[in-house]
């Protein structure tokens, strides 16, 4: 059996992002607002102090975002029902996106930045899943399962000025690439020498701290070398497959989990500045050290003060990648079909199971799943069970 | 199931009504609309607070970085440490600005170019909307005209600092932008420097011509007054007078897209003369006769009464005794965020007498005070930097004892007593004993300190601080004062007319007031310098410092590419002698392109017609 589906729709949406009204300030967009706003002093005694009022917000005539969502299904049920696959590719485009003007110059001199329907969006991807049944002669049967994924979204309008450089422009990017802007780290420095032959910095520079990338190549390292250098913590793919496999009494499943293309910024100082709290001592004593100047290290080198600005910029240093594969399930039983029937149990199966049992990933500090930056959330469980069901 | 019923019954209703429009253009009545914020004085009041929050707040200047403190912008600007004057232990934004390391896109650069533009547009709103005020004429005192012209006065102001610091920028008229025009309605070139002057003295003339003169009630001190808008008009023109925005050819490339010239080229004499008869016209005008530098009759008690001592106590309190007879322009508020910089952090005292040592005066600035005889060290004979002798200063209840003091401390013009703290010196608050050291193991020396409350130069500042300590608030903190108008009228002179004799005669009542030979031929007096305009820049150099001018003056006279490239102060990580052999303490970066800050990069990006600084 073959199925073609396809819809299309136009959605409303108030609200600046996510669709809904969360606050009161956005019930009324279209009044200007006036609230408390700096104030001064005045009087002989310096006692006359009027809390100042000014425009906090200026009304703008809006109206909601439109969302166009289209999705087109196919699906297949073949070989008596035991394939079955439904593939989905969906499209979703919001316009007049309430977003904050950014072309408004700030000699303009107004007190907030106006909204207006500014913005649009654009998400597309596909999403299948397919299963197979299988008896494989007498004492075999098989059941295979998968699900994926993809999707790709898109600033296409954020009302910005045009950036000096292409690589500062976030159209074209995906959504969350605006928490992703920084350097791009190239190295530790190694010596005096090459600090004094590379463009400048952040601060004063020594041996052990990060060395940048000049992206217009001007000779210093300032924000026009900013560019996109992630796509965030929001995966652009997820995925998901396994087996159950049954053998006369015995049977055995394994399913596996996974997701690609996902990012996040580590914020673990080694020393935190009060307190201790944010310490990562598990990485502390990993650093770059005259003595052992290893490329490598978690961290650049240590600094006294708060005057080291140059390493506590955002850049690819941090950045680090948390695509994983993991074995979500494994089970393996025994069942006695016939049960004991000297105690009454009419069927009895054993059998030992295991959650979150390994994950691989190129990130080892924690699990790439916990979506944290600094490790501070508690971690998702390993569980291993042993059991009995009998049924009587 | 009833209940369903009952909601979906509600929900009939509420949609039944949707089509009303009236119900939709519900306006929220718990809160003060745009409408009724000009109707009432109680609310105009606040609303002109909030005109005036732009004015650059010096107290905060310490941390030029902090947005806003208790809903008060700072917007202080780095002016104090980044000029040779002194510099800040604690890193903030002067440090980015002594070593270079800013750009058009830094936070501090777009922070007071917006900040005065928020300024000038609460202003032309202000102005706009002022003459709905139902209560504003109290027994026919018409406060909807005063107040209009304050705000008038104020706009200019901003654009006044807008222009010492950005030069020649964007003129925006006299109506406020509205909030939903187009880009390409906002947009606009620079005007030029001329123009901008123009701009502003003519409206701070229009805008003075309908203010009262000074301040009269309680209340009206703080607010502008037709002394303070002429006082910014005197500031403005010699603004525009000096070198950096008078035939500048530094600046032969600064044009608009149209080639428009920004930065006149030929100097003009012409500009002198207009800043010299303005503050002319302040001096002589009748209704500001009551503007008179400050003395005292008498020093406090522990204090022996003679011409010195008394004009240590006068350049001291002027700064300290609230709306006296120098003061022009005075801002309210708490101080103690400025004097906690100012008191050294001496060890095992508290309170008042234990602050943060954060404002370092710099070497050069200690070596500029004149010498107790009226002269520069430098052509002293009697004056030596080598060795100590006994010595006190003028200090109220410690005038029993002498104690061994470096030379470069002896025998100062009071001024230096005034503005100094300086290693075995008493303790400004008389109820304390203390003697503050900063050589390393000194009581207030960095030996003993961990974090960065050291002085950077062996020195702290005393001026602008309260005798009781830092702890201790006072009415004011002075923004403008009469020395000030003396210092711009002699220095206009001189450009324009050298041979006027109110040169001397100006410049001569501040170094009596400071308690130091006049120059002259009469009995006390000591010989007239030879270069002039040297004089007046020493004295100027002294007399306003810690008062955010050296800053501007070094810039406007083009000479910070020589001043600005160093710090030297005490060699702070030593203990007596060492201590006293003077240091380089920071290297500073000074750049053609640093005479001017340059324009904010999102704005040229969102405005392509606005041309950049030359260099940025």
């Amino acid at each position: 059996m073959v199925k073609f589906r396809y819809s299309d729709g136009i959605v409303g949406s108030g609200g600046s992002g996510s669709g809904y009204v969360s606050n009161e300030s956005e019930r009324f967009y279209y009044l200007t607002k006036v609230g408390s706003a700096g104030g001064y002093t005045f009087g002989q005694n310096g006692n006359i102090s009027p809390g100042g009022l000014g425009v906090t917000a200026y009304g703008v005539d809006v109206t909601w975002a439109e969302t166009r969502k289209q999705d087109l299904g196919f699906e297949l049920k073949a070989l008596n029902s035991n394939l079955s696959i439904i593939v989905d590719l969906f499209k979703e485009r919001r316009e007049n996106q309430f977003i904050t003007r950014g072309t408004v110059p700030n000699y303009g001199g107004l007190a907030s930045t106006p909204i207006g329907n500014l913005g649009i969006v654009e998400n597309k991807g596909i999403d299948g899943t397919i299963q197979y049944d299988a008896q494989l002669g007498k004492d075999w049967s098989i059941n295979l399962r998968a699900n994926a994924t993809f999707n790709k979204d898109r600033v296409i309008e954020n009302d910005q000025a045009p950036q000096a450089y292409p690589w500062m422009e976030l159209r074209g990017r995906n959504v969350l690439a605006g928490t992703r802007v920084g350097y791009i780290a190239e190295k530790l420095f190694d010596s005096q020498e090459e600090i004094n032959a590379s463009p400048t910095q952040f601060g004063t520079l020594m041996p052990g701290d990060i060395k940048y990338k000049d992206l217009n190549g001007d000779g210093r390292i300032d924000s026009f070398d900013r560019t996109v250098i992630g796509r965030g913590d929001m995966p652009s793919t997820t995925y998901g497959f396994g087996f159950s496999l049954t053998f006369k009494n015995f049977d055995f499943g394994l399913f596996f989990q996974g997701q690609h293309n996902a990012d996040i910024f580590l914020n673990i100082p080694s020393f935190a500045n009060s307190g201790g709290l944010g310490n990562m001592l598990a990485v502390a004593a990993d650093r770059w050290t005259p003595e052992n100047p290893r490329q490598d290290a978690v961290y650049p080198r240590l600094s006294y003060g708060g005057t080291n600005s140059n390493n506590y910029q955002s850049s690819t240093w941090w950045l680090r990648d948390v695509s994983f594969l993991r074995l979500k399930n494994a089970d393996l039983g025994y069942t006695l079909k016939d049960g004991i029937k000297s105690i009454g149990v009419k069927r009895l199966r054993i059998y030992a199971m295991g959650y979150n049992v390994f994950t691989l990933s190129k990130f080892k500090l924690w699990d790439p799943e916990v979506g944290t930056d600094n490790g501070t959330r508690y971690p998702l469980t390993s569980n291993y069970s042993l059991g009995l069901t009998a049924n009587f | 199931m009833k209940k369903t019923l009952l909601y979906t019954a509600g929900a009939l209703l509420l949609m039944s009504n949707y089509s009303c429009k009236k119900y939709l253009d519900q306006v929220p009545d718990d809160r003060l609309t745009f409408q009724q914020l000009y109707e009432k004085k109680a609310t105009v009041d606040q609303a002109l607070a909030n005109v005036y929050t732009t004015l650059p707040n010096q107290v905060m200047e310490r941390d030029a970085s902090v947005g806003s403190v208790n809903n008060v912008i700072s917007n202080s600007g780095p002016y104090t440490a980044a000029s040779d004057e002194a510099d800040y232990t604690l890193p903030n934004f002067t440090e980015n600005v002594n070593t270079g390391n800013w750009d058009a896109t830094s936070g501090q650069v777009n922070y007071h170019w917006q900040n005065y533009y928020r300024g000038i547009q609460a202003a032309s709103t202000f102005m706009a909307n002022i003459n709905r005020c139902t209560d504003c004429n109290i027994g026919g005192l018409d406060l909807v005209k005063r107040y209009y012209n304050e705000a008038r006065a104020l706009r200019a102001i901003y654009y006044y600092y807008l222009i010492r610091q950005y030069g020649p920028v964007v003129l925006l008229g006299n109506d406020p932008l509205q909030s939903d025009a187009p880009l390409s309605e906002i947009s606009k070139p620079r005007n030029s420097m001329d123009e901008c002057v123009d701009y502003v003295v003519n409206e701070l003339q229009e805008a003075a011509a309908l203010l009262p003169a000074t301040p009269q009630a309680n209340e009206d001190y703080g607010h502008i007054t037709s002394s303070v808008a002429d006082a910014y008009k005197i500031r403005a023109l010699i603004t525009a007078a000096r070198p950096l925005f008078n035939g500048n050819t530094d600046y032969v490339n600064l044009r608009n897209q149209d080639g428009k010239q920004l930065i006149s080229q030929a100097s003009s004499m012409e500009k002198w003369t207009k800043a010299a008869a303005a503050a002319k016209a302040f001096l002589t005008n009748a209704n500001y006769s009551s503007y008179a530098l400050y003395s005292v009759a008498a020093t406090p008690t522990g204090l022996p009464n003679t011409a010195f001592n008394r004009a240590f106590i006068a350049t001291r309190d002027v700064f300290l005794n609230g709306w006296n007879t120098e003061i022009i322009f005075g801002r309210g508020g708490d101080v103690t965020f400025y004097q906690y910089s100012l008191a050294p952090n001496h060890n095992g005292a508290s309170g008042g007498d234990k602050g943060g040592s954060f404002l370092s005066p710099s070497q050069q600035l200690v070596d500029a005070f004149f010498t107790a005889n009226g002269l520069p060290v430098e052509s002293d004979p009697t004056y030596t930097a080598i060795g100590t002798s006994n010595f006190q200063a003028p200090d109220p209840n410690d005038q029993n004892v002498t104690r061994p003091i470096s030379n470069m401390y002896v025998n100062r013009e009071p001024r230096f007593y005034a503005n100094i703290t300086y290693t075995g010196r008493k303790w400004i608050n008389p109820q304390s004993n203390i003697i503050t050291d900063f050589t390393n193991s000194g009581n207030a020396g960095k030996g003993g300190i961990a974090n960065n409350d050291y002085s950077k130069t062996g020195y702290t500042s005393r001026k602008h601080l309260t005798v009781a300590g830092w702890t201790t608030s006072r009415p004011i903190f002075t923004v403008i004062r009469l020395a000030e108008i003396y210092l711009n009228y002699i220095e206009a002179l001189q450009e324009s007319n050298p041979s006027d004799p109110d040169i001397l005669i100006y410049l001569n009542r501040i170094r009596e007031r400071a308690g130091i030979a006049p120059y002259g031929s009469g009995a006390g007096a000591i010989a007239v310098p030879a270069n002039m305009r040297e004089a007046i820049r020493r004295e100027r150099r002294v007399e306003l410092a810690f008062e955010t001018d050296r800053y501007f003056y070094t810039r406007e006279w083009k000479i910070a590419e020589t001043t600005d490239t160093q710090i030297r102060g005490m060699n702070i990580t030593q203990n007596a002698p060492g201590f006293y052999t003077p240091v380089v303490t920071e290297n500073r970066v000074f750049q053609k392109k640093h005479y001017l800050w340059p324009i904010p990069n999102g704005e040229i990006q969102k405005v392509p017609m606005l041309v950049q600084n030359t260099g940025w």
